[in-house]
This record gives C-alpha cells, structure tokens and sequence, in this order.
C-alpha cells in the first residue's frame, strides 16, 4: 500500500492522465483475487456447503431413499432423535473416544517430538518416518489386519499373551473390551500426525531464547518447563482442535474393525449415520440427516466451547 | 514470482469450471441405462456365483434378439446404495435384483418396477408357482423365481475326519440337539478344541439360524421375507419372538458358548470369515445353507471330499422348518425401455436348461426339483439341497393373502435392537434378561405395525391384524397357493 502511495503522488501532482492509468492498475489486483478464489468458492460451495443445505432439508422429510417420495415432516425427525437410545449412546461413544484418545495422542505426541526434536539424537529422521508410516496405511487395511492381530483364537497379541498365563483376551467380540482395542489402534493409527504437528510448533521456538536460557543456568527441565511450553501454547489450541475433528471421523477404523458391534459397543455417531442411510434393512435417509445435521452442531458447539475454554485459560495464565 | 499471464489464467479457470461441471454431470441422460453401451441392456445383480449360467443365457439371448446384456455384480452389502443413488439419478439399470430394501409391493406401488410379458411356453412352465403379491400384481407378471423356497440357512457341516477322530461315524450326524452337545464333548475330548464356528459378528445370519431353530422346535410362523417385522407367528398373527421354542433355539445355541464349544474367534467373524476357520480345521462343525457346497468347491476343493452335511439339530431329530414362497430375484424397472426384451430374458430364465446351469452353480438350490437329477454336481451338493427338499415346508405368506401386507412392512420402521442384535447381545452376554428383551422387542414391533396399519389404511388401503393369522396352519404341513 505504501509503495502504491509514492508511485501514485508525483503523478497526481503533474498530470491528471496519468493518475487515471493508476485507477486499473489499483483494480487489477482485486479482480484477480476474485479469479483465483472462484474455484475454491465454487468447489466449497458445490461439495460443503451444497450438501450442508441440502441435509438441513432432507432432515425434515420423510425419505426412505427410494425414488422421490419425499414428504414434508417438520422437526419430526428431531423429536425422534431426542427420545432415541442409539442415538445417545452412539454420541455417549464418540465423546469417550475423543476424551480417551486426544490427550493420549496429544500428550504422547508432544513427549515424541520433544524427544525426536533433540538434534543430538540418532536415527531420528528414521524414527520419525517409523511413527509416520501407520499414518500413510490405508485405515481399511489397518482395520482389518489389527482384526488378525487381536484374534482371540491365533493373534499374535493372545500367543503372547498365553506366554504369560493370561488370555485368550476377545478384544473385538466382547463389548467389554472392543471400544478400547479400537481406540488403542486409533491413536497408534493417527499418533504420527499429532508427533508432525508438535515437530512443526517446536521448530518455532528460537534457538537463541534456549541458549539464552542455558547460559543463565537452566537445566533441560527449567527451559522445558519457562521456555518451550510457554512458546507452544498458541499450537496446542489449534492442535487439540484438529486432532478432535478427526478423532470424529473414526468410520473406516470401526467399521473395518467391528462394523460397530458387537451390541453396539463400538457405535460411534458416523456409524450410527451410515447404518440408518444405507446398512439398515430399511434405509432412512431422512433420519440419517437429521442425526447428521445433530451431529454437525454438537461438533460445532463443541469446538466454540473448546476454543473459549482455552482462550480463556490463557487469558488468566498472561494475567498472573 | 512470475506472473501469469491475464488469458491463460482465465483459460485455465474456464478450464476447470467445464472439468468439474462434466464431472457432476449424469453419465448418461438417457432413463435406464446406468453406463456403458446404450444399445445394451443394464442387468445388476448380486449373485456373483450365477455368472456362468447367466452369462450362457446372456449370450443366447443376444444371438436370438440381437441385444448385449451388460451384467454389473455389486456385493450384496453396497448393492442397496448402489440402487437408490441410481434411481435418484434417473440411472436405473434395465434389470436389478431388488436389494433396496423395501418390499416389492412398495416398489410396484411407486413404479420403481415394471410387469412384463413372458413368452406362452413360460407362462405354462410357471402355472402354480407365481403367487399374487409376490411374483404378479393385479394380475399381471412382474418376476419369476428362479430359486426354491425349499432352503435354511441352518445345515449342518462337518469335518469328517475330526469326526472319525472323535469317534463318530461321519455318515451319521447327530439330529438332535442333545446328540449335537455330546459330539462336541467328544470333539473336545480327541483334541478339537473348540468344535463349532458361528458368525456371532454376522447378526443377519444369526438370527436366521435362530428362526430355524425355533421352527425346528415346532413354531409355526408366517413369513414375509427374513427380517423380524415380517416374521409372525402364523396362528396367531402376533410376533413371536418371546414364545418357549425361540426361548428353547436361544438356550440351545447359549449352551454351546457356555460349554466352551464355539471358537471364541466367532465373536467377530462374518458367514465367510467362518467358513474360512471351519474350512482351515480350527472348529469341526459349521452352519450354512447349501451355497456352503458350491463356496468350498470353488475355494477349498480338497477339504470338501472329507465334509459331511444333515439338517439343522432339533429337539425332536425331524429339523423341519419351512419358508415362505420364494420371492422373484429379477425386477425390470419402470424406466427401463427395453421391457419387450426383459419379457424375452426372463422366460428363458424358466426354461430347464436354465435351471440345471443353475444347479450347476451350486448356490441357492433352482426352483425346478428335477434339475438336479440332470445337473453334474458333487454328491455333497445333491445330498444338501435333497435334504431341504425333504424337511423345509411352505410357510403362510400374509402378503399373499392381502398384497397391502407389503405396505405396512413397509411402512414400519425398523426397531433397534432387532432380533438379530437381540442374538448377538445374548450370545455375547450384553443382555442378561432375555425373557425380558424379547417380550419388549414383540411389543415395540406390534405397537409400530399398528401404527403402519392405520397410515395404509388412512391412505384409502384395507388391511387387518387378521391378514396375519393362519389359525389352520400346523407345522410340518405346505401351505399352497390353494390353501389361501
């Protein structure tokens, strides 16, 4: 802006044609924000926006998904949501799971890039990649092979435990069991993209300020504990953030793992979603978006709480 | 940073604007036809193991009529979403198996599917076997079976050779379910640790079982399809699913677990993960239809030489269940514009050659009984699907009484947890109460077919409880088309 300013004053000053030729040039630029951004408002608005619309409005029909006979039922499927078991109990799922699994993969991922950030350690480019490498899987794959490992019959994990005297442990059979073996293979699953994260936030902090700190005598503790976390704090908010929404979008891992069974142990919100729109014997679409639309802002209020809890903390912590 | 230049970067955002528009744009515009070749007719289906007798039929058909069938095999699980997305894109294929889930009144109802015309000869060959509200509506053919109703879900397979080391003679399974206890004791007893395989994962094929069972202790049911809210008991017309022989089918398969003769992998396998376990020798006993003969002969050709097969164990050693008429598998959709030739493939579809291909397939047994005896089959597939023929009865169809029947079932809504969550919560040991569970699941089911009654009949419909009490039918006896 300022340059544009002292292009733009000499010419006003001299001659009044040429501070007509500086109009376009200022438009240009505008126009061609609204060019390249053209796509991505298109494609925002045909493949999330466009659907977020259309399941507000099939969440008031009565859409069993054959042909178009759809009619019109208000709030109908909201009531029925309310007064519905699974629906709760495949929210009460998803709730334990991200109270389970984010600080697990939050903290265990900040321990492992504290430690694979330390320049002095060996093999550290190797056992990043070795962390990483579940992330690239295919979740489908993964599900299904951890369904072999933890066989109760001849898994690896029950020979071993067998060894021991102990087992055979059915960690998907039993409901007792199932929703911690999938949370288990969840965060081993995912661990790698927090440990990226962290890895990321922590090349941030300056080099200069742990010196600094060394040379007044601080030990690795004490520069952790007054320089490293304090500087991380803005990440961990946006890091808690996007590994919940993702913790939300477990489908492919319990669906290739226990389908949601047995009993409904392992029913998490997107699988409840899916059954009721394709898996039931009697499809119901209508249903299915409204626990989605449901689903969409309970992740949404949770994530506002999320944000104004922790800003808020921050806030007190400046304050002291 | 190099700019690019004002014309390219537009042709390249036209570019991409034409690229995403022909993306979201339908394949075809033409109604019927899903892909492919528009001179072709769309056939979907789910039976993957039909493909050398259709694909015969098909090719007969093109040489006769001069029309190519393009066959798409979907698996049964995403065939249903397959169907909706096409039919809500005007996409339907020419021909589909209906795995929408709904029952066919419905789709005849909306126009999802369309009557044709089936040749003189066709005609003849089918007289007594089309069953209105089932196969024909008002009068006129909308699709043929080509499957028997005479089949379970519920044989009995086994590993003779784990057998003989048991001290059992192969030849001679047990019929009873008191016998079948003492076989896995003495299973146990050679060395097979845990003799039976169930797919406690798989709740469809569960509660099947279960059904079976429950008739092989003498229920009388009345039957529209296999999912519980088709499933009454026929002499009263209430649902049945707390009554002393479902309690009995329970307690008999929750005395397996409990004697620790289920491999305890069963919990989270599926019908074929479990055919894989039994095939492998980990458990000696497994149950199946007779599609179990044509699955072996195709994946485990050198176990199937040493596998016996009886019927399903029951309190009484008679195992006789029965089923329902079978449904028409094929349904020509309302869109398609080729129902002339549809007509023209679904009469070869009755013709005895067609039935002996399909014997051949070793999958649902055909719906003609003489087939077999021309069909070059392994005698373990004969000895199956002569065993059904023998000891499955014909169940009342309340559908066939009143065609409005298909209305209310499809009109209810589902109630979770169903009959097949109910087994697999019991057999797992989620539901302590089962007494209690299955009483509150008749209930919550009654309740909602009331419901459904009242909004068929509101809609100008005449149908009653009554169209579900066959108070005449006994078990072990037909119910034909005659005694409606």
């Amino acid at each position: 802006m300022t340059s544009m300013s002292r292009t733009t004053e000499p010419e006003a000053a001299g001659a009044a044609p040429a501070a007509a030729r500086t109009v376009p040039r200022r438009r240009r630029p505008s126009l061609w924000i609204y060019v390249f951004l053209a796509p991505t408002v298109v494609l925002f608005g045909m493949y999330t926006v466009w659907p977020s619309v259309s399941s507000l409005v099939y969440s008031t029909l009565e859409w069993r998904g054959l042909g178009l006979e759809r009619s019109f039922t208000g709030l109908e499927n909201y009531r029925r949501l309310l007064t519905d078991p699974l629906f709760w109990k495949s929210l009460w799922i998803t709730l334990l799971i991200i109270v389970v699994t984010v600080p697990l993969r939050v903290g265990a991922g900040l321990l492992l890039a504290l430690v694979l950030n330390n320049p002095r350690l060996p093999l550290a480019g190797l056992l990043r990649t070795a962390f990483f490498v579940p992330v690239v899987a295919t979740t489908a794959i993964v599900g299904i092979v951890m369904g072999f490992v933890l066989d109760p019959s001849a898994g690896p994990i029950n020979e071993v435990l067998s060894i021991f005297g102990a087992g055979p442990v059915d960690f998907l059979g039993s409901s007792r069991t199932s929703l911690w073996a999938v949370m288990g293979v969840h965060v081993w699953k995912w661990l790698g993209v927090t440990l990226i994260y962290w890895l990321a936030a922590l090349q941030t902090v300056p080099r200069e300020l742990l010196e600094a700190a060394e040379t007044d005598g601080a030990g690795p503790a004490a520069r952790l504990r007054h320089v490293t976390l304090p500087l991380l704090r803005p990440f961990a908010v946006i890091i808690v953030v996007l590994t919940i929404i993702e913790t939300m979008q477990i489908f492919d891992l319990v669906v290739t793992m226990t389908g949601g069974g047995p009993f409904f142990s392992t029913l998490a919100t997107e699988v409840y979603i899916y059954d009721t729109a394709f898996g039931a014997a009697r499809p119901d679409l209508g249903y299915a978006s409204a626990i989605g639309v449901a689903f969409g802002v309970l992740t949404v209020l949770l994530m506002v709480v999320l944000t104004l809890v922790m800003r808020l903390a921050q806030r007190r912590q400046e304050q002291r | 940073m190099e700019r690019i230049p004002r014309r390219d970067a537009l042709a390249l955002f036209a570019a991409g604007v034409a690229l995403t528009a022909s993306g979201c744009a339908r394949s075809s515009t033409r109604g019927g036809v899903a892909h492919g070749d528009a001179g072709s007719l769309q056939w979907w289906d789910h039976f993957d193991p039909l493909k050398s007798a259709l694909t015969g039929l098909f090719d007969e058909f093109e040489g006769n009529a001069g029309v190519a069938v393009e066959r798409t095999v979907y698996n049964p699980d995403s065939m249903g979403q397959a169907l909706q997305l096409a039919e809500g894109s005007d996409q339907l294929p020419d021909v589909f198996t209906n795995l929408f889930g709904a029952p066919s009144a419905s789709l005849v109802d909306r126009g999802t599917v369309a009557p044709v015309e089936l040749s003189d000869e066709a005609r003849r060959r089918l007289e007594g076997s089309l069953f209105e509200g089932v196969h024909t509506f008002d009068g006129k053919t909308f699709t043929v079976p080509i499957f028997s109703h005479r089949q379970n879900s519920t044989l009995t397979w086994a590993n003779s050779s784990l057998l003989e080391k048991a001290g059992h003679e192969p030849e001679d399974l047990p019929s009873t379910w008191d016998g079948f206890r003492t076989l896995c004791r003495d299973l146990v007893a050679s060395g097979t640790e845990h003799p039976w395989v169930a797919p406690l994962a798989h709740s469809d094929r569960m509660q099947e079982h279960l059904v079976d069972l429950a008739q092989s202790a003498g229920q009388t049911l009345a039957m529209v399809g296999s999912s519980g809210n088709g499933i009454t008991d026929a002499r009263t017309g209430e649902f049945p699913f707390a009554s002393e022989a479902f309690l009995e089918a329970f307690t008999f398969l929750h005395s397996l677990i409990t004697d620790g003769f289920m491999l305890p992998a069963s919990t989270s396998l599926d019908a074929r993960e479990a055919r894989v376990r039994w095939a492998s020798g980990e458990a000696a006993i497994f149950f199946d239809g007779p599609w179990n003969a044509g699955v072996l002969n195709g994946q485990f050709g050198e176990f199937m030489k040493g596998v016996r097969v009886s019927g399903p164990p029951s309190p009484d050693g008679r195992g006789l269940t029965a089923r329902p008429p079978a449904d028409g598998q094929f349904w020509c959709a309302g869109t398609s514009h080729r129902r002339e030739e549809v007509g023209e493939l679904f009469s070869l579809l009755t013709r005895p050659e067609f039935a002996v291909a399909l014997a051949e397939n070793m999958d649902q047994p055909p719906a003609d009984p003489h087939a077999l005896d021309r069909a070059e089959v392994p005698a373990l597939y004969s000895r199956a699907v002569r065993l059904l023929e023998k000891n499955v009865r014909t169940a009342p169809s309340p559908v066939v009484r009143n065609p409005a029947v298909g209305s209310v079932i499809a009109e209810m809504n589902d109630i979770r947890p169903d009959l097949g969550d109910i087994t697999q919560g019991y057999l797992g040991g989620d539901i302590d109460d089962l007494g209690k569970e299955l009483t509150r699941f008749n209930d919550r089911l009654s309740a909602e077919r009331d419901r459904a009654i009242d909004v068929v009949n509101g809609a100008g419909g005449d149908v009653s409880v009554d169209d579900w009490i066959f108070e005449e039918y006994r078990s072990g006896d037909d119910f034909d088309v005659t005694d409606y």
